[in-house]
């Protein structure tokens, strides 16, 4: 369902994109003083639809409402029932879980291709730029069998927009800087060329990343060597661009994405990287074509990626000595899915095959190459059944798709192993779907889903990298049903003064069993494992309005239990690790016409209870709460200029309980504010934009 | 050494170093400054107690420390402070002080070793991967893998020096692993690795902690490349008194490598093999000296090459100069770490996943029935990281 926590009604949240465009306003709705329409009114039915429609819970995020050099993982880490983790500074390595599944059962996808997962199953979605797609679209729940197997965390699909602006901008100018070397620079063109739509985009963002953080010098019991330092190698410069055609009607589509991302590797404040680097190539194709056969309508779609990365190590500093690695993943696939309309209901069949292919290879020759590859056929059926006709306020849809795969490494060519034949795997993966959704009223809904979600192990995890890695050959997918049910009430009209009214709640759990994690072996090496089952079970709140259509508030909260059911009688019951119990954002708007110039400021919270640190949970987080702010004001026609801060109160120190007190000084333990522990998190930083349209 | 795995999932792999010799066992002459680093301090009456730490490699998670009654054969688990252990530890008993090195986090935790209360923590910098530890009056002496050699620490300061060692190692980290005080004498082993392959044999430098500087022409090589374990010294009235022992493994493979004698003194000297680690049928990763008696028995807990998943608890006789036949443990337990009790039993960490923790044994017989849980910690693997006083 839609609307993140901030974006109720479209329109609401995203005041800044709208006062860029003064007619914007007065386009949506010449009735209003107040200028705070960030979407035409199109696209604010269009959402309010997808909330009260047949889709499951889809968090529709977009980049007018957020920074103009958030991530893709800033934009998530705002939705309800999502939490992110990142490294630490803009374009910092950062992942995603979904309502507490681990961040591998999430899928990702751009426009609809589902990324390889070949190599590795956590995609960084912080080195995706929000702003070079239109919108982002997170399943939390039930994700469409068309998206592929996805896990008990849901999906996300990036999805470029098409044709000009909500009001008829087709060029889009963005450049900014801020704290810390941040800066970008971003062009998009859109435009309908009769009966073809286009979308171009090119970007650049970069930043040094050199923010100070506390430093407790790895000795939380000593506080004589604390000190601020300041994080180093830590930056990183993107390019990417993206072109996207389509006919009107969307019976034909194709794109072309392309991105170069060269990054620093710090690693942890305990082991410090001066001179580790990454750098990431990729590029995503695709077209799509419909073609009609009597009633049935097919769209075939077919699609490439390509992903190089180089790691360059050199002086050995991430712990696993000297390296000079190139990775490369390929990747094609072809799909054919049909459409037919029988009676009041729908059915949707189709298939794929897709084929992947992961290389890693020392470029100096000191290792034996890994080469694996796999490849996956898919079936997948659907049936929209509408159970009052003509009505259709009641639609259940089953689904099922099965996939089976081939993943198969080379042999080694060099070592003891050498050319020895290894074994292929298969797997034969189904997951069965259901949703459900009862139109109460035109504006009420209750929607519900539950669904057997898996994801494979990667190539790494069941064969080894041949040195450093352990293969586990017999590891099994995770694999586990996930639920949830909810209501959604979105008034068309009013009450009273408020307006934009949004409220969304549901509940959820899943279960994955035989979860997969790296354990740490003897002689320095790991390997793959599955150590039990893991489960989370929660409930979501979002609500949000527009007052006097001056003020938009929008609060969202995920309540969240987590557990490990593990084989080890000492973990069995403890929380996952990392996963706060309880987690809030909220975000006030408020915006009008200053000196006949549009105006508008936010402010937003992000608050999360404590969490455990270890999966032993003997050592607990504590909670946090991270205030940011933020200013819009229309310079000129078209012409804006925004700022944003975040963290606006310097936050850089959690404070470890220590219990019981080593000593009678020593209560608690200050130590950096991460996300993940030893990779602090920036304080305060600020970012300037300015931004024009046409 | 944690491991430490990029955010792109950086796949590295390592190598370990090859070829050498192995050198023939050989039992020789006692040597001389026999002054034993644990238990310095005379035994005192009472029960022994085994303290064991561990932790979960994920840095910045804090690890458990537990205590074993070996005679009662009962658990107090994580009794130790907050804070002090680490993801990554390593144990070592001297004085009446509980030393941990913390190699995730680069610290070493001082504790009292009967009442188990903080004494002090004191770092060894970002970076410099800690491995061991010494103490020679108010100073700690730390090798550590990212340094030139040894850091020098001082109690209730902040302040750090580094004894250069990395002469013989082009690229200035000598990889020094393991520590030993004999007199006013340092012993150092260092691998000398370069990508972790080691670029010759093992060196032992000797250092004065007079000068806190490396004593000139005293350094001895050892038979084979890469000391993998700890120093452990022969108690005095024993076998080879005073002699120090160390393992090496070269290709972590049953040859080349194997239990190396040092011999101290005036003119330090390498003394040859104990026992191969064709003998012990894998590589030791952990040796223990029996300490009751006459040290008759050295202990060592054995990697199975090509399997990290399993581990087996050997025995080498002194009096006879051959181990004893087959592991101690039956092949279901994974063995990674082991100590020996003044009250004479056997303690040893099983590692088999989902069913870790201690046992006890008495000679050959397992007085315990199941592993005993030391604590809510995920899938532990010890290896120094258990002692018994």
């Amino acid at each position: 369902m839609i609307f993140r926590q901030g974006s109720i009604s479209c329109a609401l949240l995203a005041v800044l994109a709208v006062i860029a465009v003064p007619g914007r306003g007065a386009a949506a709705d010449d009735t209003e003083t107040i200028i705070i329409v960030d979407h035409a009114p199109g696209e604010a039915a269009r959402d309010r639809d997808r909330a009260l429609g047949d889709a499951p819970f889809v968090t529709v995020l977009h980049p007018d409402e957020h920074p103009a050099a958030a991530s893709v993982a800033d934009a998530v880490a705002t939705a309800v029932g999502a939490h992110a983790r990142s490294l630490g500074g803009l374009g910092a390595y950062a992942s995603v879980t979904v309502r507490g599944a681990s961040p591998g059962q999430t899928a990702v996808l751009i426009d609809g291709v589902p990324l390889a997962r070949i190599a590795a199953v956590t995609t960084d979605l912080g080195r995706f730029a929000l702003d070079a797609f239109g919108q982002v679209d997170l399943y939390r729940g039930a994700v469409p069998v068309e998206l592929g197997g996805a896990g008990v965390g849901g999906a996300l699909n990036l999805v470029t927009r098409l044709g000009p602006g909500d009001h008829g901008e087709r060029i889009a100018v963005s450049v900014g800087a801020g704290s810390f070397g941040a800066r970008h620079a971003r062009l998009h063109y859109g435009a309908d060329h009769g009966a073809v739509q286009s979308s171009t985009t090119l970007g650049y963002q970069a930043a040094t990343g050199d923010y100070t953080y506390y430093d407790d010098n790895s000795t939380p019991l000593n506080r004589a060597d604390d000190g601020y330092r300041t994080r180093r190698n830590n930056g990183f410069e993107a390019i990417d661009g993206a072109t996207r055609w389509a006919t009107t009607d969307r019976s034909i589509a194709g794109g072309l994405r392309a991105a170069y991302k060269r990054q620093g590797l710090p690693g942890s404040t305990a082991q410090p990287s001066r001179a580790a680097a990454l750098s990431t190539g990729d590029a995503i194709g695709d077209a799509a074509l419909d073609v009609r056969a009597g009633g049935a309508t097919g769209r075939q779609l077919a699609y490439f990626l390509v992903e190089r990365q180089h790691l360059d190590d050199p002086q050995g500093e991430l712990g696993l000595g000297a390296a000079d690695r190139d990775f490369l993943t390929l990747a094609g696939g072809v799909s054919s899915t049909w459409r037919i309309a029988l009676g009041p209901h729908r059915a949707v069949a189709g298939g794929e095959l897709r084929a992947e292919r992961f290389r890693d290879r020392d470029a100096v020759g000191r290792q034996p190459v890994l080469v694996g590859n796999r490849l996956g056929a898919a079936v997948t059926a659907a049936f929209d059944l509408v159970i009052d006709p003509p009505d259709a306020r009641l639609v259940v849809t089953p689904a099922v798709r099965l996939d089976l795969l081939r993943t198969a490494p080379t042999p080694m060519t060099s070592g003891p192993d050498a050319l020895a034949p290894v074994a292929t795997r298969r797997d034969l993966v189904p997951s069965p779907r259901l949703t459900a959704r009862l139109a109460a009223t035109g504006a009420l809904a209750i929607k519900g889903s539950a669904g057997w979600y898996a994801r494979l192990p990667t190539l790494v995890e069941v064969f080894g990298d041949r040195g450093y890695i352990l293969g586990s050959p017999e590891l099994a997918p995770e694999r586990g049903p996930s639920a949830d049910l909810g209501v959604v009430w979105a008034p068309a009209a009013g009450l009273g003064d408020l307006d934009r009214i949004f409220v969304e709640a549901a509940a959820f759990g899943h279960r994955a069993h035989d979860t997969i994690a790296m354990i740490t072996s003897a002689g320095f090496v790991s390997r793959a494992a599955n150590i039990g089952d893991t489960q989370g079970v929660g409930a979501e709140l979002v609500a949000a309005a527009r007052y006097a259509r001056v003020l938009s508030v929008t609060a969202s909260y995920t309540r969240l239990a987590t557990a490990q059911h593990n084989g080890d009688p000492n973990l069995d019951g403890e929380p996952v690790p990392r996963q706060p119990d309880h987690a809030a954002y909220a975000r006030a708007e408020l915006g009008r016409r200053v000196l006949d110039h549009l105006a508008a400021v936010w402010l937003d919270t992000a608050w999360q209870s404590a969490s455990s640190l270890d999966p032993g949970g003997r050592f607990r987080v504590p909670g946090r709460a991270l205030v940011g702010a933020g200013a819009r004001l229309e310079l000129m026609h078209g012409v804006a200029a925004a700022l944003a801060v975040a963290n606006l109160a310097d936050v850089r120190i959690a404070h470890l309980p220590l219990d019981p007190p080593p000593s009678p000084q020593l209560t608690e333990a200050p130590t950096a504010l991460t996300d993940v522990a030893g990779f602090p998190l920036p304080g305060r930083s600020f970012y300037l934009s300015l931004d024009w349209t046409y | 050494m944690p491991r430490i795995v990029t955010p792109t999932a950086v796949f590295a792999s390592f190598a370990i170093s090859f070829a050498g010799s192995s050198a023939v066992s050989l039992l020789a002459a006692c040597g001389d400054n026999v002054t034993r680093q644990l238990d310095a301090a005379p035994a005192e009456a009472g029960p022994s107690r085994a303290v064991v730490v561990a932790g979960d490699f994920q840095m910045g998670d804090f690890g458990v420390l537990s205590t074993l009654d070996p005679v009662a054969r009962t658990v107090q688990m994580d009794v130790g402070p907050p804070g002090a252990v680490g993801s990554d530890p390593v144990l070592r008993h001297i004085g009446r002080e509980l030393l941990i090195v913390n190699r995730g986090e680069n610290n070493v935790t001082i504790l009292d070793d009967k009442t188990l209360a903080f004494k002090d923590q004191l770092g060894t910098g970002a970076g410099s991967f800690a491995q061991d530890v010494a103490v020679a009056g108010n100073k700690l002496y730390v090798p550590a893998t990212g340094t030139k050699g040894v850091i020098v620490l001082t109690r209730g300061s902040t302040a750090t020096a580094e004894i250069d060692l990395s002469a013989d190692d082009p690229d200035g980290k000598p990889d020094c692993n393991s520590i030993y005080l004999v007199g006013t004498r340092l012993y150092v082993a260092c691998g000398l690795l370069h990508d972790f392959v080691a670029s010759g044999p093992g060196k032992v430098y000797v250092v004065d902690t007079a000068t806190d500087k490396v004593v000139p022409g005293l350094t001895v090589t050892l038979g084979h490349k890469n000391p993998l374990g700890w120093f452990e010294q022969f108690p005095a009235g024993g076998p080879i008194a005073g002699d120090l022992v160390i393992p090496t493994v070269e290709d972590f493979d049953t040859a080349p490598g194997c239990v190396e004698r040092i011999t101290p003194g005036a003119s330090p000297k390498a003394s040859g093999c104990l026992v191969d680690n064709a003998m012990l049928g894998g590589y030791a990763t952990r040796l223990e000296l029996e300490i009751d008696t006459d040290g008759q028995i050295m202990w060592t807990v054995t990697g199975i090459p090509k399997d990290f998943s399993h581990g087996n608890l050997r025995a080498f006789d002194m009096s006879l100069s051959a181990v004893w036949a087959g592991p101690i443990n039956p092949s279901s337990q994974w063995v990674t770490d082991v100590a020996h009790c003044p009250s004479g039993q056997l303690v040893m960490f099983d590692s088999t996943m989902n069913a870790a923790g201690l046992r006890v044994y008495e000679g050959t017989a397992e007085k315990t029935t199941q592993a005993l849980p030391i604590g809510k910690i995920m899938a532990p693997v010890l290896q120094h990281g258990l002692v018994c006083y």
